[in-house]
């Protein structure tokens, strides 16, 4: 019990500080009011120097995926808070600061909104917590459910609560799908835990093959998981309620809920484990095999789809929100080739050769430069005759930025190159890990069509630098926004894009997280569970089936 | 090395201010830094030669096979000589041709940082490092084809460079990943072997051999404008003429020539029917004949050297391919000389006389004397006239040799060379002759006059290197080539290069089939308008089905498929959404069904279904089909609401009356949700047709089958003992081990015992939404003559209620 709550001790630090922020942001005085960012900041970072010292979990399915996990949602969730500073209530409390109106707590969203957010965020960190299908259900739909509000509440145009409504129906057919999965897998192995599906799983697989029920739950959990990460066939909505959403929002739902399902559809699949005779369902003879065939045909299947629906839906984009999410669509794809790939389990493999590492380090390169992306949206914004002033999201207001708006200009074409995979910038080491552990897993195919489809990319993706660097500005250059914190956030980012130089450690991190998962069949599991608590982990080579 | 690299990169940062403060004298200032550094690579000549070379070496991300390492070998050095003495005779050139443009400062920014980014390609002896200048080449050669971005043609071949050449190095990317773990396999090293001085031998006999040579290839092909990849570089002549000469001519598409020869000691099988061997011959001869072939219908000046240059490169792949290193290496040092030398001519042309048109201009030579020169000198060397003492005649002559020394390929590749050579000659005529000598249709647009001496020096030294190269080779022609073609052929050659053109003075029939090709392009070029009647029908052809066509088809289709998606499946509603995504996920079981044939199967044991069942299943059939027809929200909700009451009572049939207790609870609050919304939304309205109603009759049906099939399925097996059994245990208090929970009650026990820390969450949960119930409540009491903002605040309470 005790040993929970020192795992779970940042999801308790978010939890307390979202109960202080929701007081505080209804506090009568506007200098009490306006801490709540602060102190949802403060809560992160609490939470993130937690969650860097905390142990290994070795009952869960990632064993060492906690601290990196947790830690990075702190860290981009920092970025996101600092991004979305003034996103709702701007006018009201603009309003109440002019004493126009007396503050009334009924009124106001900024409570909501920042609790909401950490809400959010403790899914996320509970995801990468989960030992169980059924914490793992509510960890993903604690996940989602505050951003279909952040979504509506994000702006007051109507595009806004069109998209969260959008986003709330599709988000809940996935919710059945993935949670009939679970369902069907319980109903296919006998339990919930998820070590104890994977043990479940290998003993079936290796006295005759899996069982179909047990399959057909897994093959639906993650077609219902792929809602969580804009994979087809649920992406639709993502373009809809990204350019809905004011862009904070946007920034925030391009990362959160697509982390979290790439870390539950991990801890599914490394239930399943990547041990399987190629072209059924029984366990290699060596142990050194894929997934099961037809989860692996599935997810192929997603992958390659993704990545092409995303970046040829994005070609023709004249919405900056819009291109960037079939973007962050076409991003899933490239994730999903390294996730197919799965852990090395050859015993001296190097760090190039894990996927799930890879798939990890991934995520937060795309979340870092996507908050740069996204923060000059929401740095940009236009008066309207209505008085409220509308952020832009037409690729000609980037025109001539880098001489108009040198900052923000500069933030965008370090980002979208950073986006692009151009080497040396951080997002081309991510790429280059895709690209190797897919390749030592053998999937040369995939990884062309991975390659094709960057191609494809450089063609919006170099509209984001030539609009701003090459072109000359036409017109009013766009008004900004007065929140310095949103023009920090794109800064941050691009100067940890360009910091490219020195991303061993990172790297080291997620390859640790991923360490071990899904490699481990019951025959081992005393072993390994003796050489946890000796702490001689990295000493002990990568155990590998023996049968 | 890396001391080079960096001074470069600094100058390219720095370029926009030594623009501003050395005015006129930036093009000499810029230049003088590859100028020095030239001469320091030319002073290790001697130690680049011995086989080893010079190394340096530091760790950068050693995880992941990263070394910042750098090796100085004869391949290496020859192209570092041709990238910065070349490049500083083109800055000096540019920095007069590009006077009095508005963006001077950030030309020379891009032109120095392709240099420092080529320079560092052709040092580096990481694959990954290798990769990240490749990268940088092409990205700063789409800044500099763009550079005069508002013209809309400018715009259109940057993309296109940086399309094809981005799509081979992304597939490049992939075959040096699959490379180096290839030879980590052979070399027995975990991680892959990055360093290219390390690839062990035998590689050609790797599982992976074909994708390795197919993925790598793509790179170098397309970098250097292989047939069929080939039109993005006449595209790119939208450049400024300094960048064409150094970029599309001397260095950039050469970097697929260096990668090739790089990688040939490694990839290649020894024999001309090897794969890496035979795609090299095809696609290098082909390229040579197609290239030269199309140029011989072009008239602007540089469009004729561009297409002149795709031979070229064509040449440099097939003597590799064939085994000719010498002649490879020989090759690339003479036409890096005369096409150099031939470009910044059509520069000079183009910004002292105005003119583009080489069919319009002629007798410049009054004019420009010592650019009629240069030209004339180039052009012979381009040519390769026989005895000519220069650099072209020994590179054809080498050419022609390896030609006739091709085995079963003989005579197929000496009539490509020659009918190639042919061509050539042609089209040094016109480039190297007739602007200056030849007659002239009308007079030049502008007033035509010699080029200030920074833009002559460079055509003219290059012009006249041409003729030390052949006449006086020890001086440093004989040193590179040999030290260069020692490196791609990885190991000594037997006897000694021959590279002074009095040695191929003597009666051979590669004499006199050079004589003969070059009387043909004599031929040609007085017969030229016949000749370009002939030819017409192929152009057609090209225009309809040639790969720039293609190309223009898949971008086409690109965007037309990019255009019909967002039409169909991304029209923002929100039914196609749900159908799609439902349609989607039964097209992948049927695929998972299809690839694997995994099929659940499915159990209709019905015997122990009774008539109260029956009852209860038929009434949910029924009020699902009712809900769907009737016409009223409120009584859609009452028939959804007896399907949740049905359900309710198969719990409490099946042993589960605690959940059917909930189940029944939550189904009535759930109604009367409903009916509180529902009342203020308007009635149902019909906006769909029948066929659109049949179809979604259909999916709704298949789906909804699929799903109730794997629910029979799961029901019709029983895997382990219900979990009921356990709680009966574990509750009893009679239980030896004293862990019971010491109760009858299951429920209870569950609740208070087992799951106590729930409870007690539920608790803490129910007792802070009735806080917030009873702060609403205040709130609504406080609210009473507060000028109400904005409407929102009602939704923001039903909000908070639902949370």
């Amino acid at each position: 019990m005790s040993s929970l709550l020192v795992l779970l001790a940042p999801e308790i630090v978010l939890f307390i500080t979202t109960c202080i922020v929701m007081i505080v942001g209804l506090w009568p005085k506007l200098e009490v009011r306006s801490l709540a960012m602060p102190i949802a900041g403060m809560g992160l970072l609490i939470a993130g120097v937690l969650a860097i010292n905390t142990p290994a979990n070795p009952e869960s399915i990632l064993p060492n995926i906690i601290p990196y996990a947790k830690a990075m949602t702190a860290g981009v969730g920092l970025l996101l808070v600092l991004l979305l500073a003034g996103t709702v209530d701007r006018s009201y409390e603009a309003a109440v600061e002019r004493g126009e109106l007396r503050f009334n707590p009924i009124h106001t969203n900024r409570a909501e909104f920042f609790a909401f957010f950490l809400f959010s965020l403790t899914g996320l960190m509970l995801c990468a917590s989960a030992t169980d299908l059924i914490w793992l259900f509510l960890a993903l739909e604690l996940v989602s459910l505050p951003t279909y509000v952040m979504a509506t509440i994000s702006t007051r145009k109507l595009r806004s609560q069109e998209a969260g409504v959008k986003y709330f129906f599709l988000g809940a057919l996935g919710a059945a799908i993935f949670l009939y999965g679970f369902a069907l897998l319980y109903g296919g192995t006998g339990t919930t835990n998820l070590i104890g599906i994977r043990d479940a799983l290998a003993e079936q697989a290796a006295s005759g093959g899996i069982n179909p029920i047990a399959m057909a739950g897994i093959i639906l959990s993650l077609i219902g998981i792929s809602f969580k990460i804009a994979a087809v066939p649920m992406h639709f909505y993502t373009a809809d309620v990204y350019q809905g959403a004011a862009a904070p929002v946007s920034a925030m739902l391009a990362f959160v809920p697509k982390t979290a399902g790439f870390i539950a559809m991990m801890g599914i699949l490394a239930a399943v484990g990547w041990q399987y005779a190629p072209g059924g369902e029984t366990l290699a003879a060596d142990g050194v095999g894929t997934l099961p065939r037809s989860i692996y045909v599935t997810l192929a299947a997603i992958a390659v789809l993704t990545m092409t629906v995303g970046n040829v839906l994005a070609l023709l984009q004249r919405s900056i929100k819009r291109l960037l999410a079939y973007s962050s669509i076409a991003h899933t794809g490239y994730m999903l080739v390294a996730l197919i790939a799965g852990p090395s389990i050859a015993a001296e493999a190097g760090i190039t050769s894990n996927g799930l590492g890879a798939v990890l380090f991934y995520l937060l390169v795309y979340g870092v430069t996507n908050i740069g992306t996204f923060a000059v949206v929401a740095c940009l914004e236009r008066p309207q005759p209505d008085g409220e002033a509308d952020e832009l999201d037409d690729l000609e207001d980037l025109r001539g930025l880098c001489r108009t708006r040198p900052v923000l200009g500069w933030v965008m074409v370090i980002c979208a190159l950073g986006l692009l995979g151009l080497p040396p910038l951080l997002g081309f080491w991510a790429k280059f890990l895709l690209f190797t552990s897919a390749i030592s897993a053998g999937e040369i195919a995939l990884v062309v069509i991975l390659g094709l489809n960057s191609a494809i990319a450089a063609f919006y993706y170099l509209k984001l630098v030539t609009l701003p660097l090459l072109e000359e500005p036409e017109g009013d250059a766009p008004a900004t926004t007065p929140f310095a914190s949103r023009t920090f956030a794109g800064v941050l980012s691009a100067a940890l894009v360009l910091l490219a130089i020195i991303p061993t450690g990172i790297v080291d991190a997620a390859m640790e997280a991923a360490d071990r998962a899904g490699t481990i069949v019951p025959a081992n599991i005393e072993a390994i569970e003796r050489s946890i608590t000796a702490e001689a982990l990295r000493d002990e080579p990568t155990p590998i089936i023996d049968r | 090395m890396m001391l080079s690299l960096a001074i470069l990169a600094l100058l390219s940062v720095a370029a926009p201010w030594v623009c501003r403060y050395a005015g006129p004298a930036r093009g000499v200032v810029l230049a003088a830094f590859p100028l020095g550094i030239g001469a320091w690579f030319a002073s290790k000549i001697p130690a680049a030669a011995d086989g080893e070379g010079i190394v340096e070496s530091v760790a950068w991300l050693p995880e992941l096979g990263l070394e910042l390492s750098f090796r100085l070998d004869g391949l290496s050095l020859l192209f570092a000589l041709m990238v910065t003495l070349i490049g500083a005779g083109v800055l000096l050139y540019a920095g007069a041709y590009m006077k009095g443009h508005h963006q001077i400062g950030r030309f020379f920014c891009y032109l120095i940082g392709f240099m420092t980014s080529m320079l560092g390609l052709v040092l580096a002896d990481n694959l990954i490092l290798l990769f990240i200048f490749w990268e940088l080449t092409s990205i700063t050669s789409y800044l500099l084809i763009g550079f005069n971005h508002d013209k809309k043609e400018s715009r259109a071949g940057a993309l296109q460079a940086l399309m094809v050449t981005g799509l081979g190095g992304l597939a490049m990317l992939a075959g040096l990943v699959v490379l180096a773990f290839a030879a980590g396999d052979l070399a027995g090293v975990a991680g892959g072997v990055w360093n290219m001085s390390e690839l062990p031998e035998g590689l050609s006999g790797h599982a992976h051999y074909p994708w390795i040579v197919a993925l790598v290839l793509a790179g170098c092909l397309t970098k250097s404008a292989q047939f069929p990849f080939h039109f993005w570089l006449p595209s790119a002549m939208a450049a400024p003429s300094p960048v064409s000469a150094y970029l599309h001519s001397s260095t950039m598409v050469k970097a697929g020539v260096y990668l090739i020869a790089r990688l040939h000691p490694n990839l290649a099988t020894g024999t001309a029917e090897g794969l890496w061997e035979g795609l090299l011959i095809g696609f290098g001869a082909t390229t040579m004949f197609v290239g030269a072939y199309l140029a011989t219908r072009q008239t602007l000046y540089k469009r004729l050297l561009a297409y002149s240059t795709v031979s070229s490169l064509g040449v440099m792949v097939m003597l590799i391919g064939m085994g000719h290193p010498d002649a490879a290496a020989a090759y690339i040092l003479a036409h890096a000389m005369f096409k150099g030398c031939l470009f910044l001519v059509a520069g000079i042309v183009d910004h002292e006389a105005g003119e583009k048109d080489v069919a319009e201009i002629g007798r410049l030579f009054r004019a420009m004397p010592a650019t009629a020169l240069a030209a004339v000198l180039a052009g012979i060397s381009m040519a390769g006239v026989p005895l000519a003492p220069l650099a072209g005649f020994v590179a054809k002559e080498k050419m022609i040799k390896a030609g006739l020394d091709a085995g079963p390929l003989t005579a197929l590749l000496t009539a490509l060379i020659i009918a190639a050579g042919s061509f050539t000659v042609f089209i040094a005529i016109m480039t190297g002759f007739k602007p200056f000598f030849g007659k002239a249709s009308r007079e030049p647009k502008k007033h035509a006059h010699e080029a200030p001496w920074p833009m002559l020096a460079a055509p003219v030294i290059l012009a006249v290197l041409g003729i030390v190269y052949a006449l006086v080779p020890a001086l440093f022609a004989t040193p590179v080539v040999t030290a260069a073609g020692e490196a791609i052929k990885g190991g000594p050659f037997e006897a000694a290069l021959r590279l002074d053109a009095f040695y191929y003075y003597e009666i051979s029939l590669a004499l006199g089939l050079s004589l003969l090709a070059t009387l043909i392009g004599v031929g040609i070029y007085f017969g030229r308008g016949l000749w370009v009647k002939a030819t017409s029908p192929f152009a057609k052809l090209d225009g309809v089905v040639g790969p720039a066509k293609m190309y223009d088809y898949a971008m086409l289709g690109l965007t037309k498929g990019s255009w019909a998606q967002t039409r169909v499946l991304q029209n923002g509603s929100l039914q196609v959404y749900i159908k799609m995504t439902l349609v989607a996920i039964l097209g992948m079981f049927a695929w998972a069904i299809w690839r694997t044939g995994f099929l659940p199967s499915v159990g209709t044991n019905f015997e122990r279904t009774g008539l109260l069942e029956w009852v209860l299943i038929i009434s949910i059939a029924v009020s699902a089909i009712v809900a769907t027809r009737l016409g009223s929200r409120l009584a859609t909700v009452a028939v959804l609401g007896v399907i949740g009451y049905a359900v309710a009572v198969v719990f409490a049939l099946y042993g589960g009356p605690d959940a059917a207790m909930t189940q029944f609870a939550v189904e009535t609050l759930i109604v009367v949700i409903f009916v509180l919304v529902v009342y203020h939304l308007p009635r149902f309205a019909v906006y769909s047709g029948l066929a659109v109603r049949v179809m979604d009759l259909l999916l709704a049906a298949t789906f909804g089958g699929v799903m109730a099939c794997l629910v029979l399925a799961a029901g019709s097996q029983e895997l382990f003992a219900p979990i009921s059994a356990y709680f009966n245990e574990a509750a009893m208090p009679e239980t030896p081990d004293g862990q019971s929970a010491y109760g009858r009650n299951l429920v209870n026990i569950i609740l208070v015992d087992f799951r106590s820390v729930d409870t007690l969450g539920e608790l803490v949960v129910l007792g802070i939404a009735a806080i917030g119930v009873y702060t609403l409540m205040k709130l609504r009491d406080d609210q009473e003559g507060t000028p109400v903002a904005e409407r929102e605040g009602d939704e923001d309470q039903s909000e908070e209620g639902d949370a």
